[in-house]
């Protein structure tokens, strides 16, 4: 073929040969920059295609017929979190933050000395108070999600009067106070918030001192429901 | 024999061929340095002797390919142009699938703000690598051919 020909005429001088290295690494460096874009690009992809999908129960136990907390009883949160990964990077998450509210049937009534502290909403059907019942974040063994594939982790957290005083008098009293006027003290609306930080596990973890862009980059930060404060 | 007008065209093909690919080097260096963990190798922190080495073998090339020092010294100006070029498509690359996850405005400013001693960096290493591989053609290519084209009529 010529065009053989015509490159191999060309190799017999140096400075020509020099060419065919120059283009030889041109051909090395294109190759590095597109599987460091594609990389990258597979990084960001997970930002933004990652699927959290979290549910949550509310069981009081320990209560009387009416459905009032007793002292011995407590409320259990049970989170099932379900992470789904559509990307082609190994991922898994580690960390969790949480929060609560019950609504304050009896602040909303007026009753006084209750000595909380509520968030206050509003919305269409009105202005609502709503006591921050369950509030923590936490360290979680990792739960790897594969390529392609889906993480699951299910987490209970149970509030009682060793563990929480003030926050399970509150609820105490505002089961006391449901039962009166709605008959089940336990028939009381949530509003859930959880957070999961969700790592890319195959790149290596950017270091304290690198700029922020880069460590939010390997750490998907996804929440769902309202964050009330 | 070309003519002045064929040679300075060759001449400014070869600047602009030799400053693209000093600025294919130079725009991998910048957006390893500042994303060290979607770079090859993929690194929790940068490491500066693959970025002088990557630079220093490219330049030495690029010199080894060049045929004087004002054309070094444009092709080293135009490679710092470039190296933002490629850095900002590298930057901007996940939109080709469609993720915007920077606004494409703010890119060059992140990478000047971020990589500045990248680009420093790589400026001065294609003007010291480009002058030795100069020198080396001078020593190495232009000497031998030069004895054995000029040797007859030395006689």
């Amino acid at each position: 073929m010529a065009w053989v020909r015509s490159l191999a005429a060309r190799w017999k001088y140096p400075e020509q040969r020099v060419w065919f290295v120059v283009v030889g690494w041109a051909i090395v460096l294109t190759a590095l920059l597109a599987a460091a874009s594609s990389s990258y690009s597979s990084v960001l992809y997970a930002h933004t295609v990652v699927e959290f999908t979290p549910s949550r129960t509310i069981a009081f136990t320990g209560t009387t017929s009416a459905g009032v907390l007793r002292d011995d009883g407590s409320v259990n949160l049970t989170m099932r979190l379900a992470i789904a990964n559509p990307s082609s990077r190994l991922l898994a998450f580690s960390s969790i933050a949480y929060k609560s509210w019950i609504e304050d049937l009896p602040a909303e009534a007026g009753l006084p000395n209750l000595n909380r502290t509520d968030t206050v909403v509003v919305d269409e059907t009105g202005v609502h108070q709503l006591f921050k019942a369950f509030e923590r974040s936490l360290d979680v063994e990792p739960v790897r999600i594969a390529a392609g594939g889906t993480g699951t982790a299910t987490l209970s957290f149970v509030l009682t009067l060793a563990s929480d005083v003030s926050r399970f008098r509150a609820v105490q009293n505002i089961t006391a106070y449901t039962a009166q006027v709605r008959g089940n003290g336990t028939a009381m609306p949530w509003i859930h918030w959880v957070e999961v930080l969700v790592e890319v596990r195959d790149l290596p973890a950017a270091g304290p001192s690198d700029n922020p862009f880069l460590s939010s980059l390997t750490r998907i930060v996804i929440d769902e429901g309202p964050n009330l404060g | 024999m070309a003519s002045p007008r064929s040679r300075n065209l060759r001449a400014v093909v070869r600047t602009v061929t030799l400053g693209a690919v000093l600025g294919l080097a130079g725009g991998y260096i910048v957006f390893y340095g500042i994303f060290p963990v979607a770079g090859i190798p993929a690194t929790s922190e940068a490491s500066v002797p693959l970025m002088i080495g990557l630079l220093g073998i490219t330049s030495i090339l690029t010199g080894l390919a060049t045929e004087n020092l004002v054309e070094l010294i444009f092709q080293s100006f135009l490679a710092l142009f470039l190296t933002g070029v490629v850095a900002s498509a590298m930057a901007l690359s996940p939109m080709l699938i469609g993720v915007v996850f920077i606004s494409p405005d703010s890119v060059p400013a992140f990478l000047i703000h971020y990589g500045f001693l990248l680009f420093v960096l790589a400026f001065v290493v294609d003007l010291i690598g480009g002058t030795t591989g100069l020198a080396m053609r001078e020593r190495y290519f232009l000497r031998s051919r030069r004895s054995v084209s000029f040797r007859p009529e030395r006689k």
